[in-house]
């Protein structure tokens, strides 16, 4: 029995794999340089992005393998995010790595394949699909956490997020086997037909359940956030600024495609768990950031409260709620991966300067890496004209829409308390001197590259918020 | 009761108590050796499901390659007797008994509720597909993704192991 493919509706993937193919394959070479390697896989990257662009614009539409993997805007919308996130983390990570020069070859390419993982979960239309992109892109992230293995806090990253990884992967799995045992079917519109009936079955409340919490955890929502600022301390920076975006964005992708298009009817039930977790996510990420003096650690403190403004969009469960979510996510993943550029930049020849209080003085001696870092700070706490602000204004926008005032009021006081934490370290650099004289290693400058790019993207979307938001919104479901 | 009920009942039964005689004994082999006693019941539930195919899976792969990478791995460590004060400390683990039983509750309550159902009651089982001929077929037609999509999984495991464990060059000379 021949299976027909319609080879161009997978030519991102396509292509990503392809990319990932050929590194693996010149990794063999020992003659050529391997700074190479993470220039192949920016420009596969960006041919896959160029692609996704076009069929978006083009608004592609079909299913492939049985209905088992969808391309529609919804997953191109969230490939576009996962490319950028994916060109923009090589481009960080070139001068980062060039020091072992060796390891390089598996890097890229356990990045490949995390991001090939992710294009699978968002255009997964069936739940099996969804959880083997969610596990291609986890096993890559637990390697790349513990990359450096002569370095006792990356291998401690790395284990930790193996471990906990693992157990969440088995909440998800166990709740993929009772929605099968009360649907009958692990195919996402299937579901949905299945479940119209008035009585719902406790199978499918009990397996949206465990759904959620295998998300929380890779997604990192509180209560399941735990892991998230031990891993972001000990993973290589490229890397935790890798697994804050591209990743977090790919959960959101399958939670919100999983909720919206095959539990609708389950809506009333889940929508007020939604409520909670996002106002907790956010209270909890954003109050125990202001304690850290690790800038690491504050990074991961901040990136589980975004979680939270981006489960409004969710709770919001509405069309604008969705494509608010979206533009949240690709907004989130380009200040995130900046602001951990911007930390890499601040390296001085004993290592990187991890603590706020190294930061003091630098407005002044290093105007650049200020600069960056100042961009970044204010556009995650939310201050116009930057991208921060048009996310959160919309996410908000259409929670009020929907009627959950409370929840916009507490995202509010929580914008106002990100506010202190991320304006503090912009006070530190400009305001305050520095207690000893650090010396700065020069700036490499794909690192500079990168974070420009990522500079102009914050402040273009922030300024012509239509830009992204139009194509947000074309792309629910 | 049936002849099928009966044997439900055992295996179920021998499954539950090799479980936690896994998490009941001190010695690690001991452990392992309760955790084949599971998944040979395990592969008894399956058969009385009919899925013979997984049945002789989990008794080769599980209870047989991997269970013995298990023990290698327990004798080359050496790991001996754990002792008694474990990871758990005293005041997480009356927090672990009262989440345990919370969820244990939870698990029936669905499972009773479950069973008086009738919208799962009523659900078609799947078409049985026991012959090792039927599974290939579905998994190059129907499932031909997931097949491809796991081959992928086990290159990103294979790369990530010798990345890993590979032994620095440099470190050598």
């Amino acid at each position: 029995m021949p299976i027909e493919i319609n080879w161009q509706l997978l030519m991102p993937e396509l292509i990503i794999t392809l990319t990932l193919l050929i590194v693996l394959v010149f990794d063999l070479f020992d003659s050529i340089s391997k700074a190479i390697l993470g220039w192949m896989t920016i420009v596969g990257a960006g041919i896959a992005l160029w692609v996704s662009i076009q069929m978006h614009q083009a608004g592609t539409v079909g299913t492939q393998f049985n209905d088992m993997f969808k391309v529609d805007n919804f997953s191109l919308f969230f490939n576009i995010i996962f490319l950028v996130s994916t060109i923009l983390v090589a481009l960080i990570s070139m001068s980062y790595l060039s020091r072992d020069d060796r390891k390089q070859g598996p890097y890229y390419l356990l990045i490949l394949l995390a991001t090939l993982g992710m294009m699978l979960m968002a255009a997964g239309n069936e739940l099996i699909i969804v959880f083997l992109g969610l596990e291609l892109m986890s096993l890559s992230l637990y390697v790349l956490a513990g990359y450096f293995r002569d370095n006792p806090a990356s291998s401690e990253a790395g284990m930790k997020y193996l471990l906990l990884g693992a157990f969440a992967s088995a909440f998800f799995l166990y709740g993929i086997a009772l929605i099968y045992g009360g649907a009958g079917t692990t195919n996402v519109p299937a579901i949905a037909e299945a479940i119209t009936a008035p009585n719902k079955s406790p199978l499918l409340l009990a397996g949206m359940f465990l759904l959620i919490v295998g998300f929380g955890f890779k997604v990192a929502i509180v209560p399941f956030h735990q892991w998230a600022p031990d891993v972001y301390e000990g993973a290589p920076t490229t890397i935790a600024a890798f697994i804050s975006a591209g990743p977090k964005a790919a959960g959101f992708a399958a939670f919100l495609r999983i909720f919206m298009e095959a539990l609708p009817s389950l809506q009333v039930e889940w929508s007020s768990v939604v409520i909670v977790l996002a106002m907790l996510t956010m209270t909890v990420g954003n109050v125990i950031a202001i304690a850290q003096t690790s800038i690491k650690r504050m990074l991961a403190y901040s990136s589980i409260a975004h979680a939270g403004y981006v489960l409004i969009g969710l709770a919001a469960a509405n069309n604008d709620g969705i494509s608010s979510a979206m533009l949240y996510l690709l907004v989130y993943c380009v200040m995130n991966i900046g602001a951990f550029g911007a930390v890499i930049l601040a390296k001085t020849e004993d290592g990187e300067s991890l603590m706020i209080s190294d930061y003091a003085g630098l407005g002044l001696r290093k105007p650049l890496l200020a600069m960056f870092m100042t961009i970044m700070l204010l556009s995650l706490a939310g201050f116009p004209p930057t991208a921060g602000f048009v996310g959160k204004f919309y996410v908000f926008k259409s929670a009020v829409q929907a009627g959950h005032i409370w929840l916009v009021i507490v995202g509010a006081i929580n914008t106002a308390i990100s506010a202190f934490y991320y304006l503090r370290v912009v006070v530190t650099m400009y305001m305050r001197e520095p207690e000893e004289e650090l010396s700065f290693t020069a700036y490499p400058s794909t690192l500079v590259v990168g974070l420009v790019l990522a500079a102009i993207g914050v402040l273009l979307i922030g300024i012509l918020p239509s830009l992204m938001l139009t194509p947000a919104q074309n792309s629910v479901f | 009761m049936n002849a099928e009920q009966i044997l439900f009942i055992l295996f179920g039964a021998v499954s539950l108590i090799g479980a936690i005689a896994v998490i009941s004994f001190r010695h690690p082999i001991y452990s392992a050796l309760s955790l084949i006693v599971t998944f040979f019941a395990q592969a008894g539930l399956f058969v009385l499901l009919g899925a013979h195919f997984v049945a002789a899976v989990q008794v080769i792969v599980y209870a047989g390659a991997i269970m013995v990478l298990f023990l290698f791995v327990i004798m080359l460590l050496n790991l001996g007797t754990l002792s008694a004060k474990g990871a758990i400390g005293t005041k997480l683990k009356g927090f672990a008994i009262i989440l345990g039983i919370l969820l244990a509750a939870e698990g029936i309550y669905i499972a009773v509720n479950a069973l008086n159902d009738t919208a799962v009651a009523s659900a078609e089982p799947a078409a049985i597909t026991t012959t090792t001929y039927d599974i290939g077929e579905l998994l190059f037609s129907k499932y031909l993704l997931p097949f491809e999509v796991t081959s992928l999984i086990l290159l990103a495991a294979l790369i990530g192991v010798i990345v890993l464990v590979k032994r620095d060059s440099e470190v050598e000379n």
